[in-house]
């Protein structure tokens, strides 16, 4: 009974800890290609750059578009595309129902959560990545700071610091292990948190995600990380996979004793004797 | 007793292999988690090579290599191999024409890479292979190699990795004991990942080696290499890989005679494809067809060959 109450209290402070002033409303800073806004109560009608967006709204991008929304707090949020995303003005809570966010929360905000059908992420001062995928895939990842990720109705939520990934079947019962990942390789390819499409974030933020990356370049000095896939696969492989231990052996020299040769089929050919 | 030149086989790409360390592959074990099946559906789950599985919104993501994490002494990996190849221009003492000849390869091997230092690792193995061949002149012959080392990842290099090392290597027929080759030498390389996506990966690596003791001394050569392999993940446990591999061996011996002595020089490079497939974890099976030619500028082509050879093998790998 105490182990249920504790637990009880714990979850509450740790949602009461990822809310701070609500958010009230948001501006459009960026829209590439088809990105819609669904008003509640109001017909569709296609984003454009310094729209607001408040009360509750839902933006969706379509293929290929990408849209960015700065709250007044200074909290961003970055879609992907095919994403529908909704949030509620008065809180903090925000919704994905289909694609890919970025979200960077300033630490001095209190935090925020989102939302899916079947998992929830706690985000206290921090950049994460969210993706659902219905039925598919959920990925999580945390670009600096740390947040918690936990499967709705249950509790025990398993933290995921920076540079960390949880991969997870949306219906999955219980929430994987993190995996670490390639912080410079993935900011290297990342439309939503690379620097190409929508520039980068907030100087502190970004000061905060090139802390996590030189930690893990630290690591990888010492010797506590490895790239995997470090050996290359040449002829022969032996086990099929990444590595090749290999030799070379030479050929004795024809003018070695006992060395004959002859030309066969226009190939001359060394036939040698060791002794 | 006569023994042939055992270059046509040599050549071939199950022996001529690049000079690297081991895989570093061992380390990842415990660090990444296994995915529950009952949670994903296995086959789309990426464990084979590094990545995070694909999902729809990668591009927006970016790419998801895992990294491993090293916890502690890694295992000793033991590898075990079996191949039939057949190959158009086998070794044989008496040889008027090529000797095409089916043979069998049976490896095994051991090999251990303890972290020593702050981003420093050792690199030490052991491997015994036998070569058998079913035509009756073709000679039988086993290779034995050892080599010790260190190695170095180079993360403010674009995670280059660079190594040193000491090998032996021995050749016998018939006998272990009884060695018709054997030499001892340093080599240094470095090895760089050009391109790894979750279905490509493009990679370059360079080496040099120095012997300093040659079991007959007039083999005792150095020689500069240079791999190129491209790998195509076909699906998660099925890959194509194309390489490329070219060495000059610069013997300390010298051809030709009076004022055409000069040093001998090989330049010999290897070719091939190879579709490999791993039905689980810890084994592989594979099919591959590799060109390989010798260029020696020994007079009238004496020491030039080329073999093609086509095999099956299958693998294993094991850990303790």
């Amino acid at each position: 009974m105490k182990t249920v109450s504790t637990t009880a209290l714990l979850s509450l402070l740790l949602l009461a800890g990822a809310h701070g002033d609500p958010l009230k409303s948001a501006k459009i800073t960026q829209a590439v290609n088809d990105v819609q806004l669904f008003p509640e109560g109001s017909s569709a009608r296609a984003a454009a750059v310094g729209d607001s967006v408040s009360g509750s709204t839902s933006v969706q991008t379509g293929r290929r578009a990408r849209a960015e929304l700065t709250f007044t707090d200074n909290t961003v949020t970055r879609l992907g595309q095919n994403s529908v995303f909704s949030f509620r003005s008065g809180g903090r809570d925000m919704e994905l129902s289909q694609g890919s966010i970025l979200l960077q929360v300033p630490k001095t905000n209190g935090g925020a959560t989102i939302r899916t059908a079947t998992v929830t992420a706690a985000i206290t001062g921090t950049t994460v990545m969210f993706e659902y995928s219905a039925g598919k895939w959920i990925k999580l990842i945390t670009l600096e700071g740390t947040q918690k990720l936990f499967i709705n109705g249950h509790k025990n939520p398993v933290s995921v610091p920076a540079g960390q990934m949880i991969i997870m079947h949306p219906d999955g019962k219980t929430v994987p292990a993190p995996v670490i990942i390639d912080l410079a390789r993935l900011l290297g390819t990342s439309a939503l948190a690379g620097k190409g499409l929508f520039g980068p974030l907030s100087p502190k933020a970004e000061a905060l995600i090139k802390e996590a990356l030189e930690q893990q370049k630290d690591q990888k000095d010492n010797g506590g990380l490895i790239p995997t896939f470090a050996i290359i696969t040449g002829p022969g492989s032996r086990n099929g996979q990444n590595w090749i231990i290999g030799k070379t052996l030479p050929e004795p020299p024809m003018h070695d004793a006992g060395s004959i040769w002859n030309v066969n089929q226009g190939q001359p050919r060394c036939l040698h004797t060791i002794k | 007793m006569r023994i042939p030149v055992l270059l046509p086989l040599l050549l071939s790409p199950s022996l001529v292999l690049a000079d690297v360390p081991s895989a570093m592959e061992r380390f990842l074990g415990s660090s990444r988690p296994d995915y529950d099946p009952a949670q994903l559906e296995a086959d789309t789950v990426d464990s084979g090579h590094d990545f995070a599985p694909f999902s729809p919104a990668d591009s927006d993501l970016g790419v998801q290599q895992i990294l491993g994490e090293y916890k502690g002494l890694p295992p000793v990996h033991v590898e075990v191999s079996s191949d039939f190849y057949w190959t158009d221009n086998a070794p044989s003492p008496t040889r008027a024409t090529d000797e095409k000849s089916w043979l069998w390869a049976g490896r095994v091997a051991l090999s251990w890479q303890p972290k020593i230092a702050a981003g420093w690792f050792a690199d030490v193995g052991v491997e015994e292979q036998w070569f058998r061949f079913d035509q009756g002149d073709a000679t039988d012959f086993e290779y034995f190699a050892a080599h010790a080392g260190v190695l170095k990842m180079l993360p403010s290099l674009d995670d280059l990795l660079v190594y040193g090392r000491l090998e032996f290597q021995m050749l016998s027929t018939g006998s272990f004991g009884d060695s018709d080759y054997s030499a001892n030498r340093i080599r240094f390389g470095a090895q760089k990942v050009l391109v790894n996506t979750p279905h490509h990966h493009l990679s370059a690596g360079v080496s040099s080696a120095f012997d300093f003791d040659a079991d007959r001394e007039n083999l005792q050569r150095n020689e500069y290499t240079l791999d190129l392999s491209y790998t195509y993940f076909i699906a998660d446990s099925l890959s194509a890989t194309a390489s490329w591999r070219g060495s000059i061996w610069d013997f300390n011996s010298s051809v030709g005679a009076g004022a055409f002595r000069e040093d001998r020089r090989d330049f010999n490079q290897v070719v091939g494809v190879e579709l490999t497939w791993l039905p689980c974890k810890n084994a592989r099976i594979s099919t591959s067809v590799f060109f390989s030619d010798n260029d020696s500028n020994t007079p009238l082509g004496a020491n030039d060959s080329q073999v093609w050879t086509v095999g099956l093998g299958v693998g294993a790998v094991f850990e303790f």
